[in-house]
């Protein structure tokens, strides 16, 4: 199995130091804790509701609005705030759906072996080759385009990577001589798992989770622009993809407050999942940095 | 920093690269046949999901018909009937699926009810396209990310490394359709330097080969940088990241001990050992690159496979779709299958 | 490096002349592209304009059945009549026609200098096996055609007079015929009649037609035609001489940058129609601004099987009161267009009924009402509640093209205290649940506002077997199907538009439908190259540059009468 290669954090690598890991930790943390407080107490931070049609079509930014208002009038200082909530909420449900899922066929397919394995990983090709894009479309409106939903259909699209991590991962593992050892002293099924392979699995779920997160954040607005979102739930995609489809919004000033801030909001959230991660992961393993300094 | 980039969208990799290595005994051609095997369970697989999926879902190629403007339209039950019978869309759901595989078998994809025209033909025309597009992406964001990679694994730590860590990973989760709406507008409105919309002048009749390509060439330039932006910024992080690990192993030191010149160095030592790493994500790529094209392609209204797929999903055009998609099954096999031998070719250890 | 970045130039040319060589599809073939400048009249020009961004089909009566399709197969294939500016139909393959007083026979007098594009002439066998074909033939089965099924027998008595009897008397019979883009268009026999196929038949010989152009090029994947006149065209050489229809992004952008003659906005899908002011004045610099009554709109419907309120007009009618539809229209469409007349005609359809209540915003009066209908708020959150105090909440359907105004209408309908949960899916699912009545309320947008009322009968009588997202559910209003009845078979123009007024009567006062808001068409041509542009009642697809009498006169003159 090549593709860690392909996922190694730079953490392992050891570019950076203690010190600069711990700055970037706190960065990340600041970040997400940041839109998480957004998140949380949307309603009590937001000036209007965010569908409210607070003021006129198209108003640039002013006292009474932040951030100026969309087409509709409505405030677009609001819909940021109250739309971390979603974006949050996908990371999260579709980030640990995604491990979870991937997680679970990798494990038992690499511990069971034989015709398990063969059954499952035949599974996963079929969902590997599968375009996802266009079956999220067909299938994305039948969700009605609800976050829920949304995150559930990235998880059960997107888990065979991580399966196929994970599965090598405890095959490798099985071939270590404690569990080996183990098998040996005829400890059960279970208990190896939890004593023995799960243990060592959970730092590399975590760097399949983060990379799962922020795609879904990113997926989520790929998705909104083709038309597979919920209007009266405010995204930061669904805000992007309105103020691109009113095909004016260069021929005017508008983009300035009504593209830039949902785009801003997603890479910062983005890059805070990903500081965030790269420090629990140091912190899940000491060995790396041990190791790599 | 920044982990795994968001690789995969549309199609991701597949199998792994090298296939779980077969006892010394088993003849090549054991092997040979049994990936073979495996591909034609995972192909019958797709093509049976592919082929139920659209049909589970509400509405049907008949309703896109239905057209107020024009006054002609699949109107009453009856003509609903009779436009059922000709697309065969009253047989039984066994029937169908019968036809559509003895057709594929004939290499027969089936006819398009929204589009009037042969599945095949369709994608025919519209694959180059998508081809050039995905194609020339990548490789201008393999060569940018290469050398910027490197540059700054070499230089970890400098601003240059930190400046180009943080746009390339800013430029990332920035969706593709706007980067290609902001280009768009800047490059073919604000400073119009570049066509707007399209892969080639509408009817241009060209004195030479040379005009058609320059023609060819100006139309691609906006929808490929779109592409370019999101793909390098991937890419980049892989390369510096496994370049930086080459860079305390052995024979790096021992190079720089011999005094060889650090250009040398740079390209010739660290960038080969970064190879590796570097195809297995080009093919994972590939299937982001060609989900990503669609976004892409319908901001340039580029004529490829992306502006089909959308427009195939919209008039729930089921051969169409059925089409679409075992084409794009079959690209990220075949991508996969190439990146595949060429993973033994650069590391013969593999094999 | 040198070497290696030649290598790879010569290797993307390689792949771009590929690409340029197999992605032009050459459909029929005129051959004579350089001949017709020769003569020295006037100056023939070629024009560009906008492809449709749907696929609109191979350009036969059978591959293009669509709005867009079946107008560039009207430069192929000529009908018996064709619409001018007024949007009536007048003479085109026929030079005149006249009916009985019963209205049940017709007869065509045909032009006698008719030439198939092959050089073959034309006759009045051709017609009548035009109208065999679809009617009994195999083009029956594709359904394109099924509006005529009360045609009964199509004969003709001499080689340029055509006669068609119908079983009943009915007012659409030119519309259906020969009128707009619903006309039949006449087909060579001597090459369909072997065709037993029509949807699947392409190639050169399908492309032969008697109409004014011929297509030079067509290309399957950019939608993209190129017309060439057909110089031997029974009405004279087509003034514009070559006619190409390009791909191209946004239309008004191409406009400014030169590379079209004339642009619309389309029917202004709801969050994209709206053009700034500021770019309108920019392009009125070059270009002459066109601006007509829509016949497009986007309609709030109710589902009346569903019971309670939906059933109850006064609920209906409180929401209308309690939508701004004036707001709509400023915040979508920067005011440029109106609230839809509440009889469900358009506001150019010349059936439109001008004393129709127009149900202005007032939102005291919505609420009185909804607490009359029953729809209090029982618990004092501030929503409406059911007469039994149970939470009322309206699901409201609506495809994700929509989803603008539908926002706009759950907000609007939120301060008159009623809630709204959106119920988004894409387009087609959104089609197939209006379709089959699987909705509370819906948004639905559609166009054909200013077609002939008859439309109307399809959409709201309850005998009605339409099977279209037009169709509104569960109204039954006896009075209507009477007078849907009656209209289908009143000759009496004077009298049929007393009928249809009261029709738009009921449908006003029921409502059954609300159209929320009518973009105003807006076009912008250059005058100076050609001097054709006008816009074509009756003819969406048409917009202002399209209606091919026009191309072929050089201008805009109404046609005389049949």
């Amino acid at each position: 199995m090549t593709l860690p290669a392909v996922a190694l954090p730079a953490g392992r690598t050891g570019v950076v130091t203690r010190a600069r890991a711990r700055v970037a930790g706190a960065a990340g943390a600041l970040f997400v804790g940041f839109f998480t407080v957004l998140a949380v107490f949307g309603e009590q931070l937001a000036p209007y509701r965010a569908t409210e049609l607070a003021g006129p079509s198209l108003e640039p930014p002013s006292d009474a609005h932040l951030l100026g208002t969309n087409l509709l009038g409505q405030d677009v200082a609001s819909q940021l705030i109250l739309g971390a909530r979603a974006s949050l909420v996908i990371a999260l449900l579709a980030g640990v759906g995604t491990v979870l899922v991937g997680g679970m066929v990798g494990v038992i397919a690499g511990w069971f072996r034989g015709w398990v394995d063969a059954v499952l990983m035949r599974v996963t090709d079929v969902v590997l080759v599968v375009p996802k894009l266009p079956l999220l479309l067909l299938v994305g409106a039948l969700t009605g385009g609800r976050v829920g939903a949304l995150s559930l259909l990235i998880a059960v699209t997107f888990w065979p990577v991580t399966a196929r991590v994970l599965r090598s991962q405890v095959l490798s593992l099985r071939t270590r001589t404690h569990v080996r050892a183990a098998t040996g002293f005829g400890a059960g099924t279970w208990h190896q798992l939890r004593n023995h392979i799960l243990p060592d699995l959970a730092l590399l779920s975590l760097a399949e989770l983060i990379p799962a997160a922020s795609r879904a954040v990113a997926l989520q607005a790929g998705l909104a622009f083709l038309g597979v979102g919920d209007p009266s739930q405010p995204t930061w995609g669904g805000m992007i993809r309105d103020a691109i489809a009113y095909r004016s919004v260069f021929l005017i000033e508008a983009w300035k407050w009504w593209l830039v801030p949902p785009i801003l909001a997603i890479v910062t959230l983005v890059a805070g999942i990903s500081l965030l991660g790269t420090a629990g992961e140091r912190r899940l393993s000491p060995r790396v940095s041990r190791h790599t300094r | 920093m920044p982990n795994d980039p968001l690789l995969t969208l549309a199609t991701d990799a597949l199998p792994e690269p090298s296939p779980p290595p077969a006892p010394a005994a088993r003849s090549p051609w054991r092997s040979v046949a049994r990936t073979v095997g495996l591909y034609a369970i995972t192909i019958w697989a797709v093509v049976t999901i592919v082929f139920l999926l659209p049909r589970a879902i509400p509405g049907d190629p008949l309703q896109h018909l239905d057209d107020p403007d024009s006054g002609a339209f699949v109107e009453d039950s009856r003509s609903r009937e009779l436009a059922m019978a000709y697309y065969g869309l009253d047989r039984p759901l066994l029937d169908q699926y019968r036809l559509y595989l003895s057709g594929l078998v004939d290499g027969d994809l089936g006819w398009s009810i929204s589009q009037r025209a042969p599945v095949g033909e369709l994608i025919g025309r519209r694959l180059p396209w998508t081809l050039l597009l995905v194609g020339s992406s990548m490789l201008l964001a393999s060569a940018v990310s290469f050398v910027a990679g490197v540059s700054a694994a070499w230089r970890r730590g400098s601003v240059t490394d930190k400046a180009l860590i943080v746009s390339l990973a800013g430029t990332r989760a920035v969706p593709e359709y706007a980067i290609a709406s902001a280009l768009l507008i800047l490059f073919a409105v604000t400073w119009p330097v570049l066509p707007m919309a399209g892969g080639q002048t509408a009817f241009a009749r060209y004195p030479n080969g040379w005009e058609a390509a320059k023609d060819v060439f100006n139309h691609l330039v906006l929808p490929m940088s779109s592409l370019t932006l999101g793909l390098a910024a991937n890419q980049f992080l892989i390369v510096r990241n496994s370049a930086i690990s080459t860079l305390g192993e052995d024979y790096m030191l021992l190079a720089r001990a011999k005094g060889l010149p650090p250009r040398l160095l740079k390209y010739r030592h660290s960038g080969r050992n970064v190879l590796l790493p570097f195809l297995t994500a080009f093919g994972v790529q590939v299937g982001f690159a060609v989900s990503a094209s669609l976004f892409v392609e319908k901001v340039f209204s580029y004529p490829g496979i992306g502006t089909l797929i959308d427009s195939a999903v919209t008039a729930r055009d089921y051969p169409l779709l059925q089409g679409l998609f075992v084409m794009l099954a079959l690209v990220v096999i075949a991508a996969n299958f190439l990146v595949d031998l060429a993973y033994k070719w650069v590391d013969p250890r593999v094999a | 490096m040198r070497t290696s970045r030649n290598r790879l130039t010569a290797l993307a040319c390689a792949a771009m002349l590929a690409l340029v060589a197999c992605s032009s599809d050459t459909g029929g073939d005129s051959g004579g592209g350089g001949t017709a400048a020769g003569g020295g009249q006037e100056e023939r020009v070629t024009i560009r304009l906008a492809a449709s961004d749907q696929g609109p089909g191979y350009p036969t009566p059978y591959g293009a059945i669509r709005g867009p399709g079946r107008l560039m197969s009207s430069f192929i294939f000529d009908t018996l009549g064709f619409p001018d500016v007024t949007g009536d139909p007048k003479p085109w393959l026929a030079r005149s026609w006249e009916s009985t007083p019963d209205g049940k026979t017709w007869t065509f007098r045909l032009r006698d200098n008719v030439r198939w594009h092959d050089g073959r002439p034309f006759t009045a066998d051709d017609v009548v096996f035009t109208f065999d074909y679809n009617l009994k033939g195999p083009g029956s089965t594709t359904g394109v055609y099924s509006a005529v099924n009360y045609i009964d027998t199509v004969t003709s008595p001499d080689p340029s007079t055509v006669v068609i009897t119908t079983t009943q008397a009915r007012p659409t019979f030119l519309t259906d015929v020969v009128g707009s883009f619903s006309g039949m268009s006449i087909m060579p026999k001597h090459i369909w009649e072997s065709v037993t196929d029509p949807a699947k038949f392409q190639g050169d010989q399908a492309l032969v037609g008697t109409g004014p152009y011929k297509l030079r090029q067509f290309d399957l994947t950019n939608n993209t035609f190129d017309f060439l006149a057909n110089d031997d065209f029974y009405l004279g050489p087509p003034k514009v001489r070559e006619l190409q229809i390009i791909k191209v992004g946004d239309p008004l952008l191409a406009l400014q940058q030169g590379e079209l003659d004339s642009a619309t906005t389309g029917n202004g899908q709801s969050g994209t129609g709206a053009i700034p002011q500021s770019q309108i004045d920019a392009l009125s610099r070059n270009f002459k601004m066109f601006t007509a009554p829509g016949e497009f709109n986007v309609a709030l419907f109710f589902n009346q099987t569903r019971g309670f309120p939906y059933d109850q007009k006064e609920f209906r009618q409180a929401v209308a009161y309690a939508l701004d539809r004036r707001d709509m229209v400023q915040r979508l469409l920067n005011g440029r267009g109106v609230p839809g007349p509440a009889g469900a005609l358009g506001p150019a359809n010349p059936f439109l009924n001008p004393r129709l209540p127009e149900y202005n915003h007032d939102l005291n009066r919505a609420r009185s009402m909804l607490d009359q209908v029953g729809l209090r708020d029982a618990n004092g959150d501030g929503v409406r509640d059911r007469p039994d105090g149970s939470p009322f909440a309206i699901p409201l359907l609506t495809s994700n093209l929509d989803t603008t105004t539908a926002t706009l209408v759950s907000e609007q309908l939120r301060a008159a205290g009623l809630r709204v949960d959106l119920v988004t899916v894409d387009q087609p699912t959104s089609d197939a649940r209006d379709t089959r009545g699987e909705y509370d309320m819906a948004i639905v947008h559609f166009g054909g506002l200013s077609s002939d009322p008859n439309g109307l009968t399809n959409r709201f009588a309850s005998t009605s077997r339409a099977q279209s997202f037009t169709r509104v559910q569960g109204f039954r209003n006896a009075e209507f199907d009477r007078l849907a009845a009656e209209q289908a078979g009143t000759i009496d123009v004077n009298r049929r538009k007393e009928l249809v007024n009261q029709m738009q009567a009921i449908l006003a006062d029921e409502l059954p439908q609300l159209s929320l808001y009518v973009p105003e068409q807006i076009a912008f041509a250059d005058t100076k190259k050609f001097n054709g542009w006008a816009y074509t009642p009756g003819c969406p697809p048409c917009g202002i540059s399209l209606n091919k009498r026009n191309l072929v006169s050089g201008n805009a003159a109404p046609a005389p009468n049949a």
